[in-house]
């Protein structure tokens, strides 16, 4: 009867206990990470049966053995897999949207395009100043264009490896945690609730870190995990299972952004994690560093190609053209040990070639000294300091120590329109030919520019005269020297940086003048020379194809990389959506759970019941 | 069927609906745009043969602009050739007129002075300028003027070169005559005249008051004339076919623009019925699976307990 008794009351508390976790499971029902427990229920041993004990008749009752979480190691693992490749490319399609708009909203392409356009506006008004002076707007634009575009993408840069920064920072702080959980789970006895909620924690810790960056996770007896970076038996270890994570760092190195290992002592590169918004961030950093590298190529192509252009031209006063662009900039470092927060500003004068090796500037007790890199050059001073046209302005507020590393830069970021007027653009062709109207004969002399060519030493202008069939003298125009014979069968005719050729359907009596553009010319066989550069070919085609190309690689990366988003998040929601109908609680379930219960415990009082009954019987019987 | 995790299952039935959502919002701003194409990674191919196509008609409208100039300057010269013509065969009237025995020397003094002024109109023709201020028959020199008198008195051509060049379809096409394919040039080992020579000629001839001196120079400055007025023609032939060329490449580019403006709008415009269509179809959906979720999210069997 007191078995009975015992029984019952052993019910009550087991079902009670039961009710318990399923109230738990209620109350928890949203809560991210939570995994779904129930009571193990289990029948108590009861004595061996040996002579000394009482044969037990009546049954053992029932006692709570653990509670368990509903835990699928590998239907977990596999979520987590998805979310991280999911996290990844999420990031990567992130980044690359706002490559792509940076780029597009550059337009590079289009303000080059116009710099050609205003080209050819130029040969048919090569004397309007009007449309010279938006030819060198166009120039202008072109160049800012390629400018605003790498300043822009060096900015998009700094914040990828800010956020890679943040990131292996978070990861880190995940690890710490890790293997705090690590510890407190080996000093925890399992099955009970805290070791539960410590489960809890650490697979919340797992989910994140693996959102961040691909790991694989081991799990030895208590819960206590090990943690590796990417999967493997050569895989970096992140977490041990006992003792202190090792930190992981980020670093935009020259040859592309990488994760390193350690990064405060002994710093190891690693290979580009699998998965994870990290590896996300690095592949964006890396596609940023290609586009920022396309964009210096191309900027350097097309500077060389205008300005090999201009300079192969005359301007309005005759002189032959200078440089259109110039390409080279200086580029400030403030040194890592500086106190102060002096400004530094730079001008380069305009032609001036700033030393190759780049400068340092450093500031004394009271002064500034700038000294070219490798000592050969410096000066002292207080006010605006100028060395090799280079002029360094200084704000207040360096401290003494402070030091600035100049150093050139070309590309993108050194490209800018030179200060020329419009009559210095050269727009008319440097030689001037033309036939007599009395020529017989077709065609007219034609001029080609060959710096190396050494052949007829006087000055021009000159007057050809075909004396012959195939023959022709080339005459002073005002002696009638004879300055020398040549060949009038199309092959060219060296002069001095330039060789002509006269045509072969020219017949005797002939004439031609071939001479030097002067000053205030209409001739625009400059301008009209600047279509040929426009279709001239490089390694991706013309400039603007190259710039086409770029954009398209831009935008089938990432087209691509949406695509893989969008199957990511498929995957990723069918794997959790997996892992959580077993770890996850289902309300209807624990409903129906909860009236099973509540009937069990009902009928475990009822016990009890039934034994107080039989009690007051057998106490009924004595009165 | 496996039991469904609660948290999952709505979660599952919102992201369903946020991504109908996302993607209404989607043909929404295609609509409103009205391209298909409107960043790179919407089909990347398309974009850069958009990007090429626009470029292609920019290109085009900017030939097109040197090609009006050009076409103004040699309009503005095909005008002067005409008032020179016009001068030119006056003079040869003027010249056969003088070269009449019968006339006195008062008569052939009038005519001299008639051909002088001419001379003048004729001078001041040759240097006439186009719109952008240009000498017509300068050639490359900037500003003019296109004639000075020599030490003699007669106008020589001071320009050099030629006219500015119009590139169009592939290749060249001078925007202009230089003087000399018009006027002639002097030359005294050949004794080929100008027409500014002529001119100074026939005036001196119709002083001249030895008839026999006289009836030779007249028979010359005839004889120039004539050579003159062919000249004179095969200019403006020159000029009538380069303005034809223009004509025809500025066709061709009008034509070139239209074909752009199709292919452009064929590779980057929107169907605007398959869209309206499709974002009809998608309110629909986005409709029905707002009141099934509502529905189903509602039952439970916890309103039994109790």
């Amino acid at each position: 009867m007191m078995d009975l008794l015992a029984l019952g009351s052993a019910g009550v508390r087991a079902f009670q206990a039961a009710l318990a976790v399923t109230g738990d499971n209620v109350a928890n029902a949203d809560t991210p990470g939570y995994v779904r427990r129930s009571l193990i229920l289990s029948t108590p041993q009861t004595g061996p049966g040996g002579p000394i004990d009482r044969e037990n008749f009546s049954g053992a009752g029932v006692r709570t053995d653990s509670i368990a979480r509903a835990a699928d190691a590998l239907k977990t693992n596999a979520a987590r897999v998805a979310s991280g490749d999911h996290a990844r490319f999420a990031v990567r399609s992130d980044w690359l949207q706002r490559l792509q708009s940076l780029v597009t909203n550059a337009d590079t392409g289009g303000r080059v395009g116009a710099f050609f356009d205003a080209g050819n506006d130029l040969a048919s008004a090569p004397t309007s100043l009007g449309a010279r002076a938006l030819f060198l707007s166009a120039a202008d634009s072109a160049a800012g264009g390629f400018r605003g575009l790498g300043a822009d993408m060096d900015a998009l840069s700094a914040d990828i490896a800010k956020a890679a920064k943040d990131t292996a920072r978070t990861i880190n702080s995940l690890t710490s945690a890790l293997a705090r959980v690590n510890s407190e789970l080996r000093r925890t006895q399992s099955g009970g609730t805290a070791a539960n909620g410590l489960l809890d924690s650490r697979d919340r810790l797992l989910d994140e870190l693996s959102g961040l960056v691909r790991i694989s996770v081991s799990e030895s007896i208590k819960g206590a995990v090990t943690v590796k970076l990417g999967t493997g038996a050569a895989a970096a270890l992140l977490v041990p299972e006992t003792g202190s994570p090792v930190q992981i760092g980020f670093r935009d190195a020259p040859a592309g952004a990488e994760i390193i290992l350690g990064p405060d002592h002994d710093p190891t590169p690693l290979r580009l994690p699998a998965s994870g918004r990290l590896s996300g961030l690095i592949e964006a950093a890396r596609s940023v560093t290609a586009m920022r590298q396309d964009n210096d190529l191309l900027a350097n192509r097309f500077a060389v190609a205008a300005n090999d252009w201009h300079q192969g031209g005359t301007d309005a006063l005759g002189d032959r053209g200078a440089t259109l662009f110039s390409v080279t900039t200086l580029e400030v470092t403030a040194g890592r040990a500086n106190a102060g927060s002096a400004a530094i500003d730079i001008t380069i004068d305009d032609g001036a070639a700033p030393f190759a090796g780049g400068y340092r500037l450093i500031r004394g007790l009271s002064d500034f000294t700038l000294e070219r890199a490798d000592g050969s050059a410096s000066i002292t001073g207080t006010g605006p300091l100028v060395l090799d046209g280079v002029t360094v302005r200084t704000s207040a507020g360096a401290a003494t120590g402070d030091a600035w590393a100049l150093s050139p830069r070309g590309g993108a970021a050194g490209l800018s329109l030179r200060p020329l007027g419009p009559e210095r653009l050269a727009v008319a062709a440097p030689y001037v030919t033309d036939a007599s109207d009395a020529n017989l004969g077709s065609g007219g002399l034609r001029v080609v520019a060959d710096p190396a060519a050494a052949g007829i030493a006087a000055p021009l202008p000159w007057r050809v005269v075909i004396t012959a069939p195939g023959l022709a003298d080339v005459l002073d125009p005002v002696s009638g020297a004879v300055l020398a014979t040549v060949p009038a069968d199309g092959s060219l005719i060296a002069g001095t940086g330039f060789a002509f050729a006269i045509p072969a359907g020219a017949v005797t009596g002939d004439t031609f003048r071939l001479m030097q553009t002067g000053a205030g010319s209409s001739d625009n066989g400059n301008a009209l020379a600047l279509a040929q550069r426009r279709s001239n070919d490089g390694p991706d085609g013309t400039l603007e194809e190259s710039h086409d190309a770029g954009v398209a690689r831009i935008g089938s990366a990432l087209a691509e990389t949406d695509r893989l988003v969008q199957a990511a998040l498929a995957v990723k929601d069918d794997t959790a959506r997996a892992a959580d109908d077993v770890t996850g609680v289902d309300l209807e379930r624990e409903a129906a759970e909860l009236t099973r219960l509540q009937v069990a415990y009902r009928a475990n009082a009822q016990v009890i019941a039934t034994a107080r009954d039989l009690f007051d019987t057998l106490l009924g019987l004595r009165q | 069927m496996n039991p469904v995790s609660s948290r999952s299952g709505h979660a599952g039935a919102v992201q369903r609906l946020v991504r109908l959502g996302s993607e209404i919002s989607e043909t929404q701003a295609q609509i409103s745009l009205a391209k298909r194409v409107v960043t790179p990674d919407d089909d990347p191919v398309a974009f850069v043969r958009a990007a090429t196509l626009r470029r292609a008609d920019l290109a085009s409208t900017a030939t097109g602009r040197a090609i009006d100039s050009a076409d103004r300057r040699l309009s503005a010269t095909d005008t002067a050739l005409d008032s020179i013509t016009s001068i030119v065969q006056r003079l040869r009237e003027l010249a056969l007129q003088g070269a009449n025995g019968t006339l006195n020397a008062g008569d052939r003094l009038l005519i001299s002075e008639e051909v002088g002024e001419l001379a003048e109109a004729f001078s001041g023709l040759a240097e006439a300028r186009g719109a952008d201020g240009e000498p017509l028959f300068g050639g490359a020199a900037h500003g003019g003027p296109a004639y000075a008198p020599d030490a003699a008195g007669v106008l020589q051509w001071q320009g050099y070169g030629q006219a500015p060049m119009v590139a169009a379809g592939g290749g060249l096409i001078a925007g202009g005559i230089e003087g000399p394919q018009a006027f002639g040039s002097s030359d005294a080992v050949t004794g080929r005249e100008s027409i500014f020579d002529t001119f100074a000629n026939l005036g001196k001839a119709l002083v001249e008051p030895n008839p026999i001196v006289r009836a030779a120079a007249m028979d010359g400055a005839i004889g120039q004339i004539d050579g003159h007025v062919t000249r004179l023609a095969d200019a403006r032939a020159i000029v009538g076919a380069r303005q034809s060329r223009l004509g025809t490449e500025g066709e061709r580019i009008t034509r070139e623009k239209l074909t752009t403006a199709v292919d452009l709008s064929r590779l980057e415009d929107l169907d605007m019925s398959e869209a309206i269509a499709r974002m009809q179809r998608l309110l629909t959906i986005l409709e029905a699976a707002q009141a099934s979720f509502a529905r189903t999210a509602s039952l439970s069997l916890w309103d039994k307990l109790g």
